[in-house]
C-alpha cells in the first residue's frame, strides 16, 4: 500500500548556513514527485532528511500522519536511490540485492525468489554472480533501483540516479522509471536539477532555489503558471525570455515597451500591472515565431543563429535595439543565420512578473 | 625513364647517444642500488652457510668452494632457539592482531564522529604524541609499569608493550583510509536498515581488509623484529628471537655462523608475510593521496 508523505515546515541549517528554509511539501499515495533546482538548492539535503541521513533543524517528517522525525533510517521503512548508486562493492550483484532482506532476516530460500524476480523486473538476471565494478554504468544503476525496490518500502527516494548515464541511456532510462514506479505504485521522491526530466517523469514538481520552495504542482501547471520569474526561467528549455519592460500607454490603451520590442495589453492584463510602471516580461521561445500571427505583436529582429533540431529549430534573433530574444519554430524552416524581417508574437501569451519581488502578476 | 621503383621505408632512426648513455646511467644506478639493498642479504645467507674456517680469510670468500648446513642444525636444533621463535610468533601474531583491530575501531570512530569541543583533533592528536618520543625514553616507564604489575619477562608484556606502541600508527593510518572511503555506501547501508554495528562488520569492515592487510603487515615486521622493548622486558623465558641473535655477541667470540642462521630463519617469515601482502603494500603507501 503506498504512503502518504507530509514534509512540515522543515528547515535544516549548517552553522550559520540555512540549506533548508520552511520548506512544506505533500506528497501523495503511489504519487511521483520531483525535487528540482540548480546545484546547491537544498534539494539533496531534503532528501537526506526524509531518508533520516539528516536531521532537520526545525520540522517534521510525517509519513501517513504519523511523525516520523526523530525515528532512524531503519525505522522508516524508507528505500534509497543515489547518485552514486552506493553499490557494496565486495558484494555480487545477487548479494546487494538481498542485502535489505538480509538486513530484516528473511529466509535464504525467499531471498534467493525475490531477488530472481527483482533481477528479472530491472533486466539483470544474468549479471547476478558478478561484482559491481564488472557493470556498465547503467548496469550499475539497475542495480540500485532493484536494491530499492526488493523489500516493501513507505517511501522511495532517488538521489540523481539518472546523472551517471550518457545522454541516450538517460532518455530510454527514464521512461523505464516512470513506467516501473508507476507499476508498482510506491510514493517516490526524486531528486534531479535537469527540469526536462522533471517535467517528463512527475506526477508533481517542486521547485526550488536557495533552500526554498518556489512552487509546487502538476508540470504542465508549472510551464504554464508560473509562480514567479525563477521559475519561469528555470522550467522549460529553452528557456523563456525575461526582459525588463516599461509600461507606456498610446491612445489609452496600455503598452509594453521592452528594447525593440512593443507590446499592446488587453484589459486583464492591464488591470493586473495596478500601477506599476515597470514590470519584467517573459515570452516563451515557442511564442515568437517568424510566421505572422493575426493579431499578433511584430518585432523587426534579425537572425543571428539557427539551432536545428531537426522537427523543430531554436532562433536567435537580435533587435535594431541590440536586444537578444530567443524564439523557436515548430517546424524545422529552412531559415538561417542573417535573416531579417518580423518575428511575431501573440501578446496573450506572455507573462508578467512584478520586478522587485519576481511574483507573477 | 619513370622511376618505378617504391620509395623504401626509411630505416628507424637510432636512438640519440645522449638517450642511450641515460639509459646505461640508469642501469649502473640500479645495479649499485640492487646491490646495496642486496649484499648484505647475500653475505648473511652465506655466513651461515660457511665453515668455520672461511669466516676470516682475507681477502674475503665470495663464493666458497665447500658449504655446511652445521650452523642451522645448532641454531635450529637448539630448543631454546625453537621457544624464542614461537615467543616471536606469538607475541607478533597477538600484537598485530590487537593493534590493528583496536586502532581500526579507534579510526572509524575519530572518522565517523564529530564530537564536541574538537574533540576529534585533541584525542588524535595525543595518539600521536607518544610516536614523537623516542621509544627508548617510554621503555624505562614500561619496565616499571610491567614490574608493578608483576608481568616482566612475559609474552603479556610484549604484547601490551606492542599494542600500545602501535596503535598510533594504525589509527592514523586507517583514518586516512575511513576519511576517502565513499561515505555514501554507509548511508545505502543505513538506508537498508542496518544498525550501527551491523553497518561497521557487513560493509565497512569487508571494505576496509586491504587497508587493515596493509596496517597489519607494517605491525607485524615492526614487532617481529623489535629489539629494544625485547631485551628491557624479557630476560629468559618470553625472549624474543632479535634478543636471542642480540645475545650471540659474546664479549670475547662471535658465533658468525649459528647467528646468521638464525637471522636467515627469523627473516624467511616476514619476507612471506610480505610478499603474500606485496599488492596492498604498495597501494597502502599510498593511502589518502588520491581520492578513489
Amino acid at each position: 500500500m503506498a504512503n502518504y508523505l507530509r514534509l512540515d515546515r522543515i528547515t535544516k541549517s549548517f552553522g550559520s548556513f540555512t540549506a533548508v528554509s520552511d520548506a512544506t511539501v505533500d506528497i501523495a499515495p503511489g504519487e511521483f514527485t520531483t525535487l528540482v533546482g540548480p546545484s546547491g538548492c537544498g534539494k539533496t539535503t531534503l532528501l537526506n532528511i526524509v531518508a533520516a541521513l539528516e536531521r532537520p533543524s526545525s520540522g517534521a517528517v510525517m509519513i501517513d500522519g504519523k511523525d516520523v522525525t526523530q525515528l532512524s533510517a531503519r525505522e522508516r521503512g524508507i528505500a534509497m536511490v543515489f547518485q552514486s548508486y552506493a553499490l557494496y562493492p565486495h558484494l555480487t550483484i545477487r548479494q546487494n540485492l538481498g542485502f535489505p532482506l538480509r538486513v530484516q532476516k528473511v529466509a535464504k530460500p525467499e531471498r534467493e525468489r525475490r531477488v530472481r524476480e527483482v533481477a528479472e523486473l530491472v533486466e539483470i538476471g544474468h549479471l547476478l554472480d558478478r561484482k559491481p565494478r564488472e557493470l556498465s554504468g547503467g548496469q550499475r544503476q539497475r542495480v540500485a533501483i532493484g536494491r530499492a525496490i526488493i523489500r516493501p518500502s513507505t517511501v522511495c527516494l532517488l538521489d540523481e540516479p539518472l546523472s551517471n548515464l550518457d545522454a541516450a541511456l538517460r532518455v530510454r532510462v527514464r521512461a523505464e522509471l516512470k513506467l516501473l514506479f508507476g507499476r508498482m505504485g510506491t510514493t517516490t521522491l526524486f531528486v534531479t536539477h535537469d527540469q526536462s526530466e522533471a517535467m517528463t517523469m512527475s506526477d508533481r514538481i517542486v521547485v526550488m532555489r536557495d533552500g526554498k520552495v518556489q512552487q509546487q504542482g502538476k508540470p504542465l501547471e508549472l510551464y504554464q503558471k508560473p509562480a514567479n520569474a525563477f521559475v519561469a526561467s528555470f522550467i522549460g528549455s529553452p528557456q523563456m525570455n525575461l526582459m525588463e519592460a516599461r509600461v507606456d500607454s498610446e491612445g489609452g490603451r496600455a503598452l509594453l515597451r521592452a528594447g525593440s520590442l512593443t507590446l499592446p495589453l488587453d484589459d486583464g492584463q492591464a488591470a493586473r500591472l495596478g500601477s506599476r510602471r515597470a514590470v519584467t516580461l517573459g515570452i516563451r521561445p515557442e511564442a515568437i515565431t517568424i510566421n505572422r500571427v493575426p493579431g499578433g505583436a511584430s518585432l523587426a529582429a534579425r537572425i543571428e543563429l539557427v539551432e536545428h533540431l531537426g522537427n523543430s529549430a531554436i532562433v536567435h534573433y537580435r533587435g535594431p535595439a541590440g536586444d537578444q530574444i530567443v524564439g523557436m519554430e515548430l517546424l524545422d524552416a529552412s531559415i538561417g543565420a542573417g535573416w531579417s524581417g518580423e518575428a511575431w508574437l501573440d501578446p496573450a501569451s506572455v507573462h508578467l512578473f512584478d520586478t522587485e519581488t519576481t511574483l507573477a502578476l | 625513364m619513370t622511376d618505378t621503383t617504391a620509395p623504401l621505408a626509411a630505416p628507424a632512426p637510432a636512438p640519440p647517444v645522449r638517450t642511450r648513455l641515460e639509459t646505461l646511467a640508469l642501469y649502473v644506478c640500479l645495479f649499485v642500488l640492487l646491490a646495496v639493498i642486496i649484499f648484505p642479504i647475500y653475505w648473511l645467507v652465506l655466513n651461515s652457510l660457511k665453515f668455520q674456517r672461511d669466516f676470516f680469510t682475507n681477502p674475503p670468500v665470495y663464493f666458497p668452494p665447500e658449504l655446511t648446513l652445521g650452523h642451522w642444525g645448532e641454531a635450529m636444533g637448539n630448543p631454546l632457539n625453537q621457544r624464542y621463535m614461537l615467543n616471536t610468533a606469538v607475541v607478533a601474531v597477538i600484537s598485530t592482531f590487537t593493534a590493528t583491530a583496536a586502532g581500526t575501531l579507534c579510526a572509524y570512530v575519530l572518522a565517523r564522529i564529530r564530537m564536541r569541543w574538537r574533540l576529534n583533533g585533541i584525542l588524535l592528536f595525543a595518539i600521536l604524541i607518544c610516536r614523537l618520543f623516542p621509544p627508548v625514553s617510554l621503555a624505562i616507564p614500561y619496565y616499571l609499569l610491567m614490574r608493578q604489575f608483576g608481568l616482566l619477562d612475559t609474552q603479556a608484556a610484549l604484547v601490551i608493550a606492542y599494542t600500545g606502541l602501535a596503535l598510533p600508527f594504525v589509527t592514523w593510518m586507517m583514518l586516512t583510509f575511513f576519511q576517502d572511503l565513499p561515505k555514501e555506501v554507509e548511508r545505502a547501508a543505513m538506508v537498508d536498515g542496518c544498525t550501527v554495528v551491523q553497518r561497521f562488520l557487513w560493509v565497512v569492515l569487508p571494505m576496509s581488509v586491504p587497508a587493515m592487510a596493509v596496517s597489519a603487515t607494517f605491525v607485524f615486521i615492526a614487532v617481529w623484529n623489535e629489539l629494544l622493548y625485547a631485551i628491557t622486558l624479557t630476560t629468559l623465558n618470553a625472549k624474543t628471537i632479535p634478543v636471542a641473535i642480540a645475545s650471540f655477541v659474546g664479549d670475547n667470540a662471535l658465533a658468525w655462523g649459528p647467528m646468521s642462521a638464525l637471522s636467515v630463519a627469523s627473516f624467511v617469515p616476514v619476507l612471506l608475510l610480505a610478499l603474500a601482502a606485496q599488492r596492498y603494500l604498495i597501494r597502502g603507501l599510498t593511502f589518502g593521496a588520491v581520492k578513489g
